[in-house]
């Protein structure tokens, strides 16, 4: 915590990164899923059909032309109904519209129990996951790591602020996404991501842990401090809800690389180090990243199961429990740790989502 | 107590680590390919080694050029073999090792070969970083083509300016000389593949001619220059600084010579490998180091020939140092370096500049004293996302038994709260292993979550000092246990019932990412409270903080301790005074800064202006490396323009005296101790 290391001026060359500062705009809104969804690819661009409205020219092109079809009611029985099956119909959806539909689709299964020491997710009235709530004393051991991290601010900070809004970049450089190739897989990530938002402010709200800067005043955040709670890290619920995510899909296609393991190592990598991010720039612990990966980790299982449940038939998945420990958030450690809580619930097929996940699939040979 | 301290394949700590329980992290973990088969290693024998290339094919053992102006020399860069890919193992090693040591004792004397061995006479093998498989030269050496330049006036003095560094841009349009003819006779890449009809033992030569010839081929185009000269690109190799827009060959070769377009200055380069510039345990580039001395030398003495004049004076600038190091002149290389500039000297006029470093703020350094049965804890921050070793140092006095210590490593605690468990303690004086100087080293493992994550380890060192050398494993590793990362507690403890005050030091070890390393290593540092950081005014403070054990002045590169070297610290012009970064010895050392150079032109404007890798671009580099280029420049043209019987005599202070009285130096009295007798002009 010395600052010493400022000597090294001469690293300023990372000042490059500050070109990211444009994203700066988005961060103070948050991870807002419905700018995140957009954020990236522009998809709405690609549906530049129905992107505006032209009332002038049109309307009197209108007046002008209408007598040449006649005069005659439709006669209903020539009228096709548009494609519902397998909701198919989410392909004449814009992409806002889509991103509200997934929403729905998950919400609606979400909900929550709280206690004073412990808050338990439920998905379908059966417990989910839950998080026992840390105490001050040990949230002042987490300092520690803040100070730990605090010497690589100057190098991280391009990545820093350029996480603030919408993740997809960072995981797509690993799988060689394009907009042009991967539109579906990009939604994929970006719908994952919104969905994480909506299940962590549920914590957030309930437990309510204060931020380090909240408690040691010199913490001095890079950023702004969200206008939320610490614990869980929103940050760590959506890296970690996306590796896990495209690790399901890569592994879905297993022959389409052939370097998966490789890939996979740094999904998770990366998910490690996007959480890690948000200890440099002191506005997490990492207690908070663990939390919010057994988060992203529940999430992303249920994005799964919900796509690929077959028929009325629902997955099974095992309830979790998170009980925060003095530890560094690494991945090795959370990946061996064992998190079963003993119980289970059940995931069934959603519509949407499953028209989601076989397209993304598809978008893989 | 017991502790359950065992002995080591090796004599030294830092080998017994980065080959024994450290060889899975750094450098030795396969980067490109297969595991290398090949080991540099220096081999000292007291009683002096025959000069020649003893090369031998029953014995595993490879020399480079050896320069013959030095009839038996006691150190001997050299190449071990024989070890396969999957020898790096405690059984392999061990077989080496034996080798190593036949070979030292003469048992393979091989006619024209190595001498037979002095009766008892003990060799010293330090084991360095490995070289590739096909850098090493497969037949009979060739002598290289160097041409008389006819731009030289053989009736005025000529100089020969030996620069050794990583990224030797020698295509540079700074470098060439009248008629636009490379002023460079030879280049030895170190690392590159050896070519059909190879002159070095290992690596490739590129001669003056040959330069021209590229530049004549391609049109000047710098890249395909490099590439044609198997120097970028084309094959499974770490990649070269020449790829680099920045790189700190050229920018040293620019400063040291670049623009001056006089024929009369001939250049020998020596680029050294890339990844024995990673190298952070600092113990890998010995052989290459000496190994360069010894082809500088070799081939100033084959530049005189092609003029038909006596061996010409030479100035060899080495800007590389590291952190740790016994600081007292009596390390193997430092010896070794000793030797071959002290020989040369009775020839011609002979200088090795180095810098002094730039730790002065990096707090890596601390003076204890140790009174007996009293107590010390040093607080030692180790940083996540450390991906290389760390290594620190603990150095006893002359005539300190280990005996005398305990020293303990305890894990990180809270932040501002009491150090956590121990996990390592070295307690010689109640083991049943208690080394003696000369034998192999004790060393106890570094436990974290039931893994070996570290060692502590004591050594004698060749000058007789006892060392302890902490080694902990990176902080961050893919499928490896990793040491955790916080603030350590070094506590030490004198068990003597009486006797003097102890002053230990304790040296960090060099531990940063450099040039296209990508290594992921990061410098720790000591996390004193006491030792106050900035200054009154919120500057970094620049004087040691009383009471305080963390010290700036001190924190000398240890390769700086060489004798026979001439020390280089940087200057800031504007305020006057030394560069905040700029490396000071403690006054108790035995070899202090003799001379600076301006560096940074005031505290917002830090570092020097040079050729970035190619001809016409500009980079800014900081440093001590910056400052002793410039300090060889000057003491060029002052081996030119000062008679022979002056310049004889120059050498007692290591020609620090003859580049003072260069025109315009400044004396900055009150800090004499970082840059000795003045900034020299320019």
């Amino acid at each position: 915590m010395s600052g010493l290391n400022g000597i090294n001026g001469i690293n300023g060359i990372n000042g490059i990164n500050g070109i990211n500062g444009i994203n700066g705009i988005n961060g103070i809104n948050g991870i807002n899923g419905i700018n995140g969804i957009n954020g990236i690819n522009g998809i709405n661009g690609i549906n530049g059909i129905g992107g505006g409205f032209p009332v002038g020219d049109t309307l009197t092109a209108g007046a002008g032309i209408r007598h040449a079809a006649g005069f005659e009611p439709i006669d209903p029985a020539t009228i096709k109904d548009d494609d519902t099956r397998n909701d198919a119909q989410m392909g004449l959806w814009s992409a806002q519209v889509r991103a509200w539909l997934y929403v729905t689709e998950f919400t609606k299964n979400l909900s929550h129990v709280d206690t004073a020491s412990s808050l338990t997710m439920r998905w379908n009235g059966k417990a989910m996951l839950t998080l026992d709530r840390p105490d001050i004393p040990l949230l002042c051991t987490q300092l520690k790591y803040l100070f730990d991290y605090m010497d690589q601010r100057p190098e991280r900070g391009g990545e820093v602020v350029g996480q603030m809004g919408a993740l997809a970049d960072y995981y797509g450089f690993i799988l060689g996404l394009t907009p042009s190739r991967h539109p579906k897989t990009t939604e994929l990530i970006d719908t994952v991501q919104n969905l994480c938002s909506h299940a962590v402010m549920v914590p957030k709200h309930n437990l309510c842990i204060r931020r380090p800067d909240q408690l040691d005043g010199r913490i001095m955040p890079m950023i702004p401090t969200p206008g939320h709670g610490s614990f869980p890290s929103g940050h760590a619920t959506q890296s970690m809800a996306i590796a896990t995510i495209l690790e399901a899909l890569v592994r879905a296609k297993p022959d389409h690389f052939g370097d998966v393991e490789a890939r996979v190592k740094l999904l998770y990598k990366q998910a490690e180090r996007i959480a890690g991010n948000r200890t440099v720039a002191g506005v997490h612990y990492p207690i908070d990243s663990w939390a919010g990966a057994s988060l992203g980790r529940e999430v992303a299982r249920i994005v799964h199961a919900a796509a690929t449940a077959k028929g009325n038939r629902s997955a099974t998945l095992k309830a979790q429990r998170y009980t925060p420990v003095h530890h560094d958030y690494l991945m090795p450690d959370f990946q061996a740790a064992d998190q079963d809580a003993g119980g289970t619930y059940k995931v069934a097929r959603s519509g949407p989502i499953a028209w989601l996940w076989e397209k993304a699939l598809a978008e893989f040979i | 107590m017991t502790t359950t301290s065992s002995t080591s394949t090796f004599n030294d700590a830092y080998t017994h680590w980065m080959m024994g329980p450290g060889r899975a992290y750094d450098f030795f973990a396969p980067r490109v390919g297969a595991m290398p088969s090949l080991l540099s290693a220096v081999i000292e024998r007291p009683g002096g080694h025959m000069s020649g290339t003893p090369t031998d094919a029953a014995a595993p053992l490879v020399t480079p050029t050896l320069w013959s102006g030095l009839a038996r020399p006691k150190f001997l860069p050299c190449i071990l073999s024989g070890a396969t890919a999957d020898t790096y193992d405690a059984p392999g090693l061990e077989t080496l090792w034996a080798h190593a040591a036949q070979i030292g004792a003469g048992a393979h004397s091989p006619a024209g070969g190595l001498v037979p061995a002095v009766a008892a006479e003990r060799p010293r093998v330090k084991i360095g970083h490995p070289v590739a498989q096909d850098a090493v030269a497969a037949g009979a050496l060739a002598s290289p083509n160097i041409a008389a330049d006819p731009a030289v006036d053989t009736s005025k003095p000529i100089v020969v300016l030996g620069i050794i560094d990583d990224g030797i841009a020698f295509a540079h349009s700074d470098l060439l000389g009248p008629g636009g003819k490379t002023r460079i006779d030879s280049v030895w890449v170190q690392g590159a593949p050896s070519p059909a009809n190879p002159t070095c033992g290992f690596g490739a030569e590129i001669t003056g001619s040959q330069i021209d010839a590229l530049r004549t081929q391609f049109g000047g185009d710098e890249d395909q220059v490099y590439r044609a000269a198997g120097i970028m690109g084309g094959g499974p190799r770490d990649p070269s600084p020449l790829t680099m827009a920045t790189c700190h060959g050229a920018h040293v070769l620019d400063l040291a010579t670049g623009g001056l377009s006089d024929a009369q200055v001939r250049i020998v380069a020596v680029d050294l490998p890339p990844a024995a510039t990673w190298d952070t345990s600092g113990f890998g580039k010995d052989m290459l180091m000496l190994a360069a001395m010894h082809h500088i030398f070799d081939r100033a003495d084959r530049i005189a020939a092609a003029y038909g004049v006596p061996a010409l004076p030479v100035v060899v600038n080495m800007s590389y140092g590291y952190s740790g190091g016994s600081h007292d002149g009596t390390a193997m290389v430092e010896a070794a370096l000793d030797e071959l500039v002290s020989a040369r000297r009775a020839a011609a006029p002979t200088a090795l500049i180095l810098p002094s470093g730039n730790s002065f703020l990096g707090a890596g350094h601390a003076r204890i004293d140790l009174a007996a049965g009293a107590s010390a804890a040093l607080p030692w921050r180790v940083h996540p996302n450390d991906r290389t070793s760390t290594f620190a140092e603990l150095w006893l006095p002359a005539g300190a038994d280990i005996t005398d210590l305990t020293v303990a490593l305890h894990a990180p605690g809270d932040t501002f709260g009491p150090a956590g468990p121990t996990l390592a303690t070295l307690d010689l004086g109640h083991s049943d292993l208690p080394p003696a100087p000369g034998t192999r080293l004790s060393s106890v493992p570094v436990t974290s979550r039931g893994a070996t994550v570290g060692a502590l380890s004591a050594d004698c060192s060749r000058g007789g000092r006892w060392r302890v050398l902490i080694a902990l494993a990176p902080t961050e590793a893919t499928d490896l246990a990793v040491a955790p990362a916080g603030l350590y507690t070094l506590a030490i403890t004198d068990t003597r019932a009486s006797g003097a005050t102890h002053l230990l030091t304790a040296y960090i070890q060099r531990d940063v990412s450099y040039g296209t390393a990508n290594s992921g290593a990061r410098q720790s540092y000591f996390d004193e409270p006491a030792n106050v950081v900035l200054d009154p005014d919120g500057a970094l403070a620049q004087d040691d903080t009383p009471g305080a054990m963390t010290r700036r002045r001190g924190a000398l590169s240890g390769l700086a301790t060489t004798p026979c070297a001439l020390v280089v610290g940087a200057a800031q012009r504007d305020p006057l005074g030394a560069a905040i970064f700029s490396g000071a010895s403690d006054g108790a050392d035995p070899q202090q800064v003799d001379i600076a150079a301006f560096v940074d032109a005031n505290s917002v404007t830090p570092g020097r202006r040079a050729s970035g890798t190619r001809s016409g671009s500009v980079a800014i580099l900081r440093g001590t490396s910056v400052a002793a280029p410039l300090v060889a420049r000057t003491l060029v043209e002052q081996f030119r323009t000062t008679s022979p019987a002056d310049l004889t005599a120059a050498a007692a202070d290591n020609y620090a005296s003859l580049v003072a009285a260069a025109p315009g130096l400044t004396t900055i009295t009150l800090e004499a101790d970082r840059v000795g007798k003045g900034v020299i002009a320019g």
